[in-house]
């Protein structure tokens, strides 16, 4: 059976692109994106109507500045209430140095992009300790307290007369009528635009993602939280500051009235209105929350913030995805097929990957040494003093009953959580207080037993966090393996996907990881009879043809006596047993566990 | 007890089960199989109204629940025990079995009974009846989520993967607390990966593919006409 399934799958996967749509529209979005703010920034010149050129000046710096909400609050997963502020910071101080005390332009623009870097950093400080409401709360209250702020420091800021500033040459047309200014402001939310599709793109955008959604998975990867955190803000604070700049020879004047907490609002608003995440949203959301009530209903300009709210509130009703979000989940919903049992699954990949030949278990190097482990959590003793010895290359078997201390014992190795007493060893380096990331970096991978599957992105994103995770270059291999899943599953869905399938994802992706060190918490539930012999077919690989050491953490007995070459009985958060899988079968300690003796 | 007729379901407009019918009555268990991603727990959910079924029906003592939202059906008297152990983790493990009984309200005397019932099963959830339900290890959360069904007293009983995290060695006892449940008169459903250890506690079994029910059977002739299959896949 499994021969011809095994084929069956192969020739499906040979065969399935064809009915497939794209798993995101970013790319597409981006070029709309920048269609519309070369109309919107242009068009207004060409016909010369001046209330309009001055009007999408404004749109497209706010709509840059909402794009870099959009990164923070998505991408990076930081929700901030107070962008306006940044933008506030590079306005304000280049006013201040240009139009107070006389520093050229490009010097005063540097120091307020400075200005509002440093902004950031006060913003990302906050964000290593707190996150979510609180986080809110923090930069909300920033939002708060820089009109207050500047009114204040009138000796610097002019109080509430504000600051003039005259920059005429940035208004004299210089190309078919347009000004610099015009230029400088449609092509900054277009460079905005690219550099968030970029960043979204790249290994460090993936990180981020990750971050954002699953601090803990991303810890095992090799990612620190709180460095993803502090680029995201150091990058949108920086982005949001230029905005700020461009925003001075736009308006003519800054005073304090105009960096009041409804700015931060706005871009918030924009975000969500025009639907979180999406690269096209931050411009249609500024249009319906800037344009409509400044311009539409400009005689109630005052219930302006009224109006911000009850548009936000009315299309979050409608569009619960905002604008463009809900556009595309339908466009998803028509587009995306279910693959049911061939969504995922590992047996067409099996008889391609080559590896070296037969690698024996080392007899004499240990990888994973733990001594006298204990973890508690309060009253409860989940790990009580565990000696276990890993050998380079096994297959190492850990079982025992539920609550037995397993999955606390990986999450010690895996640095997820720090023993009490007793110390670990890997390849030899004391580990015990080593940081997640660190020990992700050393080499050792794990999967958990809810799968940590990222359904914003596609599958082959999902497995490709794991290549991103490497230390070092892939081999030949690996590397055909991963252009073979991508060619396969790059427009893919990972939300479809099963249970047991998502199980393979995370154990693919340790794969790809090509970690020496593998941990597998219960990989098997949930798998079928085929998979779990596609399983243990790879875990035989690992050990044997590449040499990696794997920990597997599972209830199927059949499996572990299949595949380990070492047994480790917890029973309590103590080992009662440890050996060769004959002689641990035949220990009294280990008999009960056995579904009628069907193991001995 | 239970009767579904023709019914197809899926997320969206994605297409995951053509016209599956199935039927249980009261007092027996049907197993189901499949591999992963044929629709096993879509039936599941689309029986239980977590997605609405796009044509057919679905019957509880004749009475037709498609298209009624989730709780209304739990009210109606079926229960869903989903995969990967949901339960609430900042209750204690004894308020969760309270939780359980939220759809039976009124019923002290069957409450207590029925709580004794799964201590006697799963006599860790007693020792541990008062720590918070995120301070049990996997495998006894999906202990909890089965006592949360069963003090619910449902007529019927949908339980995917009940074996999920479980060490094997419970497997048996939970299977056979399932087949003492259903005697007492309540239609069971049962998805297992683990078709040999389960089979034996059931009375039908059906093996579910793309989608579609790719056979129906007694539960004791499963493993014969699975094998008889395997020869067949093989010979071709």
């Amino acid at each position: 059976m499994s021969t011809s399934k095994t084929m069956a799958a192969r020739m499906d996967a040979g065969t399935s692109k064809s009915t497939k749509g794209r798993f995101n529209s970013d790319l597409p979005q981006v070029w709309i994106g920048i269609a519309l703010i070369a109309i919107t920034g242009l068009m207004p010149t060409f016909l010369g109507n001046s209330y309009w050129v001055h009007t999408f000046h404004l749109v497209n710096i706010y709509i840059a500045a909402a794009i870099f909400q959009n990164f923070l609050f998505v991408d990076a997963g930081q929700k901030s209430f107070g962008q306006g502020v940044l933008l506030g910071l590079g306005a304000y101080v280049t006013a201040i140095f240009f139009g107070m005390h006389g520093y050229s332009f490009p010097a005063a623009a540097l120091i307020g992009v400075f200005a509002a870097f440093l902004g950031g950093l006060l913003f990302a400080l906050p964000a290593l300790r707190v996150q979510y409401f609180h986080l809110g709360f923090v930069t909300l209250s920033a939002a708060i307290v820089f009109p207050q702020l500047l009114m204040s420091l009138d000796k610097w800021t002019n109080g509430i007369n504000g600051i003039s500033v005259a920059l005429p040459w940035l208004h004299r047309p210089v190309f078919l009528g347009l000004s610099w200014l015009t230029i400088a402001v449609a092509l900054y939310p277009m460079l905005a635009l690219l550099l968030h599709y970029s960043i979204r793109n790249s290994r460090l955008g993936r990180q981020m993602r990750v971050a954002a959604v699953s601090p803990e998975a991303a810890r095992t990867l090799g990612v620190k939280p709180g460095v993803m955190r502090f680029l995201a803000f150091i990058i949108a604070s920086i982005g949001t500051g230029i905005c700020g700049i461009l925003y001075l020879p736009a308006v003519s004047f800054v005073s304090p009235q105009g960096f009041n907490l409804e700015m931060s609002f706005l871009f918030f608003f924009a975000v969500v209105v025009g639907g979180r995440g999406q690269l096209l949203g931050p411009i249609i959301g500024i249009w319906v929350v800037f344009i409509l009530p400044n311009v539409g209903l400009v005689q109630y300009v005052d219930y302006r913030l009224l109006i911000y709210g009850t548009l936000t509130l009315l299309t979050v009703m409608l569009f619960p995805d905002g604008i463009v979000g809900s556009i595309e989940r339908w466009r998803k919903s028509r587009s995306i097929r279910s693959r049911g049992e061939k969504a995922f699954r590992i047996d067409p990949f099996l008889e391609r990957l080559k590896g070296r030949a037969d690698q024996a278990p080392s007899e004499t190097d240990y990888v994973v040494e733990v001594r006298n482990g204990v973890k508690r959590f309060g009253a409860v003793v989940a790990v009580g003093g565990v000696d276990m010895k890993v050998r380079k290359g096994e297959v190492h078997g850990l079982i025992g009953a539920n609550g037995s201390g397993k999955t606390s014992l990986l999450n010690v190795l895996s640095g997820l959580s720090r023993l009490d007493e007793g110390s670990f060893l890997i390849n030899g380096r004391d580990a015990t207080r080593m940081p997640a990331d660190s020990i992700a970096n050393m080499g050792l991978a794990r999967t958990f037993q809810t799968p940590r599957i990222f359904t914003q992105m596609s599958l082959w994103e999902n497995l490709r966090i794991g290549l991103d995770a490497r230390t070092g270059g892939s081999s030949a291999d690996i590397q055909e393996l991963a252009s073979l899943l991508e060619s396969e599953f790059a427009e893919d869905n990972a939300e479809l996907l099963s249970h047991g399938q998502r199980r393979l994802v995370e154990v693919m992706r340790t794969v790809l990881k090509e970690a020496e060190i593998i941990l597998f918490d219960e990989p098997a539930a949930g798998l079928s009879q085929g998979e779990r012999a596609d399983f243990s077919k790879l875990v035989r690989f690992l050990s044997r043809n590449m040499g990696k050491t794997v920990i597997l953490v599972e209830h199927d007995l059949d499996l572990v006596w299949g595949i380990a070459d070492t047994i480790t009985v917890l029973e309590q958060g103590k080992t009662v047993a440890s050996g060769k899988p004959d002689d641990v079968a035949r220990d009294p300690a280990v008999q009960h566990m056995f579904v009628g003796g069907a193991r001995a | 007890m239970l009767e579904v007729r023709n019914l197809y379901a899926g997320y969206g407009i994605v297409p995951v089960l053509e016209d599956v019918s199935l039927s249980v009555k009261a007092g027996e268990i049907l197993l189901i199989g499949g591999e992963n991603g044929a629709g096993k727990s879509t039936l599941m959910r689309a029986i239980a109204g977590f997605n609405k079924p796009d044509r057919g029906e679905v019957l509880l003592e004749g009475k037709p629940l498609q298209g009624m939202a989730p709780e209304a059906i739990a009210q109606a008297g079926l229960r869903l025990v989903l995969d990967g152990h949901r339960v609430f983790p900042e209750l204690s493990v004894y308020d969760n079995l309270r939780m359980g009984a939220a759809a039976r309200r009124g019923d002290q005397a069957g409450f207590a009974r029925a709580v004794d019932e799964i201590y006697d099963v799963f006599p860790i959830l007693k020792e541990k009846h008062r720590a918070y339900a995120r301070d049990l290890s996997g495998g006894q959360q999906q202990m909890l989520a089965l006592g949360q069904a069963f003090v619910a007293q449902p007529k019927v009983l949908l339980c995917d993967e009940p074996s999920m995290g479980l060490a094997q060695a419970l497997l048996p006892p939970i299977l056979s607390f399932l087949r003492k449940w259903a005697e007492s008169g309540t239609a069971v459903v049962i998805v297992e990966q683990h078709l040999k250890v389960t089979a034996p506690y059931a009375d039908s079994a059906m093996i579910i593919e793309r989608g579609k029910v790719k056979f129906s059977c007694k539960a004791s002739e499963l493993d014969a006409k699975l094998a008889s299959m395997e020869t067949v896949a093989v010979a071709h």
